[in-house]
């Protein structure tokens, strides 16, 4: 066992600016005014808030109080936790989608977020990706196509490992050890110093792209209804007869879901390093509120009205359902191509992008990095290699089959989609009905600083379970078998869901391991006793 | 924009730059932690 310093967070703020950086992400600004304009505009926001209020905010709550009795117990990492939280091996071992979650969803990530520093470099630095906004729209998007999948060798498996030095493969590496320096560095000197500063300056990137487009007016003079305005009506009018589709629910709750980073494995980690008497209501409610600032704040302000300016109604449109990548890495370039000081906004946006990317990606290899410290007992150093070694295995896979980013798209849905269904589900229900609703309840009102509505605890325990198995009923329904033919069909889709099989294969088997060496050090993996905290036993030190 | 448009988007925007608000001034405004509260977790 090794002796290192138990990791703490240094200021609240600084562990609330950590979990916001976690959430807000890609997602934010290019998935999110997306959904709402495919949905309903403005009445997406009705089903939109209701899951803000009766899923997201709720599971948060609970992943915050169950992270910091964790934290209390000893355990950083899911699988200890959802142990401890869930009385028993089972609610363990399905703790290790905890892990795999971030981890799997950290292996393509991080190429995307490669993707935005690079498009920053080119924007601050070349002026922009050689678009010529003299020749026709289709001319342009063409030339952004190109350099998109030529960037990220979305034409051919293996481009971009053949042993020459790819731009991208430079950008991959550079990403990549930043990653890894700050993780290292800890939980207070790494993370939560990077974010302290990283958050306030995604906001200003963010500000100077929104004055920006609210300044657009209307540039083409021969369209004259291409204006800011209306682009905003595009967002915002509402149709409400889309409220009687389910599918605008269940759109409404998956963006809530994956935007929160709620059953995502990372804030049971972060709020292990807290302390008792530290307060999850209004933390959790802050870092929420952070993220749902730059989602609906900014990213239901600009990518829809700008690209509608340049491009129209039917061209936003079509853009829309190009996808997150479309939208972000092919029209958006058009975009700022047509428009004025386009080579400096285009940088600011990119450089926001990969701000947002990097505070994510940083909160999905800290929950790994804890479970290797806690369940094999090494040094962090050492843990480190070995996530540096998994991880760059997994990306390389990622890196390797990139052509249509078929590897992506796989771990994407299958550990990225579904993997969170399933976490969140096993969170929330060890939460209301293993760890039981009196004693969670509390566990959740020690240190806080206001207390909940008693309705949250009905929320809590009835509705947001119903909820989750409502809505993943329908995606099983809708999806799986889709899936799983797609997979079928597909060998590389094959390869990739074995990756996800090997990792969930060793994460398990370290569990394991874990589990062996917890039982032999005397800790109540099992949670069958009291924090030490409220035994009068010292508890400094923990599973490490 | 329509009239339900703006609305739309003044609704949400009033009701999430007045959470963000309310959550800092509350983490921002809270008292101190105490030395008998750090006390209390790695002594107790």
């Amino acid at each position: 066992m090794s002796q290192q310093p138990q990791q703490q967070w240094g200021s609240r703020l600084g562990v609330i600016l950590a979990v916001s950086g976690s959430a807000v992400g890609l997602g934010n600004f290019l998935r999110f005014p997306g959904q709402a304009a495919q949905n309903g505009g403005g009445s997406f926001m009705i089903p939109y808030f209701l899951a803000l209020l009766l899923l997201g905010i709720p599971i948060g709550w609970a992943e915050w109080a169950m992270g910091r009795y964790g934290g209390r117990k000893g355990f950083h990492s899911a699988p200890a936790i959802m142990g401890v939280v869930g009385k028993g091996s089972i609610a363990r071992y399905l703790g290790v989608i905890g892990v795999l979650i971030p981890l799997g969803v950290y292996f393509y990530y991080i190429l995307i977020e490669s993707w935005c520093l690079a498009y920053a470099w080119d924007y601050f630095v070349k002026g922009g990706i050689a678009i010529d906004a003299a020749k026709p729209i289709a001319d342009q998007t063409k030339i952004a196509n190109d350099h998109f999948d030529s960037f990220t060798g979305a034409n051919f498996d293996g481009v971009m490992l053949d042993g020459q030095l790819h731009e991208s493969v430079v950008f991959w590496a550079i990403v990549f050890a930043i990653n890894v320096l700050l993780v290292y560095r800890g939980i207070s000197k790494g993370i939560e110093k990077f974010c302290s500063w990283a958050m306030p300056l995604m906001a200003v990137c963010a500000l100077v792209v929104l004055a920006r487009v609210l300044t657009l007016g209307s540039p083409d003079a021969a369209h004259p209804e291409q204006n800011v305005w209306n682009g905003l009506g595009q967002m915002w009018n509402p149709s409400f007869e889309t409220l009687s589709n389910p599918q605008t629910w269940l759109a409404a709750a998956g963006q809530i879901f994956f935007s929160l980073s709620v059953g995502f494995g990372v804030i049971i980690n972060y709020a292990s390093y807290m302390k008792r008497k530290d307060d999850v209501i209004v933390s959790g409610l802050t870092a929420s509120a952070t993220n749902e600032l730059f989602e609906v704040g900014f990213g239901g302000l600009i990518t829809i009205p700008a690209a509608f300016v340049f491009l129209g109604a039917s061209g936003t449109i079509a853009a829309v359902q190009t996808g997150t990548f479309g939208l972000g890495f092919k029209t958006l370039p058009v975009v700022f191509a047509q428009m004025p000081a386009g080579s400096l906004i285009g940088g600011f946006w990119f450089f926001m992008l990969f701000l947002a990317a990097i505070t994510s990606s940083l909160s999905m290899l800290q929950p790994t990095l804890a479970f290797f410290e806690e369940a094999l007992g090494w040094s962090r150093k050492k843990c480190t290699t070995l996530l540096v070694g998994v991880s760059l295995l997994g990306s390389s896979f990622v890196l390797y089959y990139s052509k249509g980013l078929t590897a992506l798209g796989i771990l994407d849905d299958w550990v990225g989609t579904l993997g969170i269904f399933v976490l969140a589900t096993v969170q929330i229900i060890c939460f209301g009905w293993v760890f039981g609703m009196d004693r969670g309840w509390k566990e959740m009102h020690e240190g806080a600083q206001m207390r909940l509505w008693p309705l949250f605890r009905f929320v809590i325990r009835y509705v947001t379970p119903l909820f989750l198995l409502l809505v993943f009923a329908a995606f099983c329904v809708n999806n799986l078998p889709d899936w799983v033919a797609a997979v079928a069909a597909n060998p590389v889709k094959q390869m990739s869901v074995g990756l996800i099989g090997a990792t969930i294969l060793m994460l398990v088997i370290i569990t394991r391991i874990g589990e062996k060496r917890w039982r032999a050090m005397g800790l109540d993996l099992d949670g069958k006793l009291p924090p030490a905290d409220e035994m009068g036993i010292n508890n400094k030190g923990g599973a490490r | 924009m329509t009239t339900a448009g703006l609305v739309s988007m003044v609704l949400s925007l009033v009701f999430v730059v007045g959470l963000v608000t309310w959550c800092y001034y509350r983490v921002l405004t809270a008292p101190a932690e105490t030395p008998e509260q750090t006390k209390d977790f790695h002594s107790a």
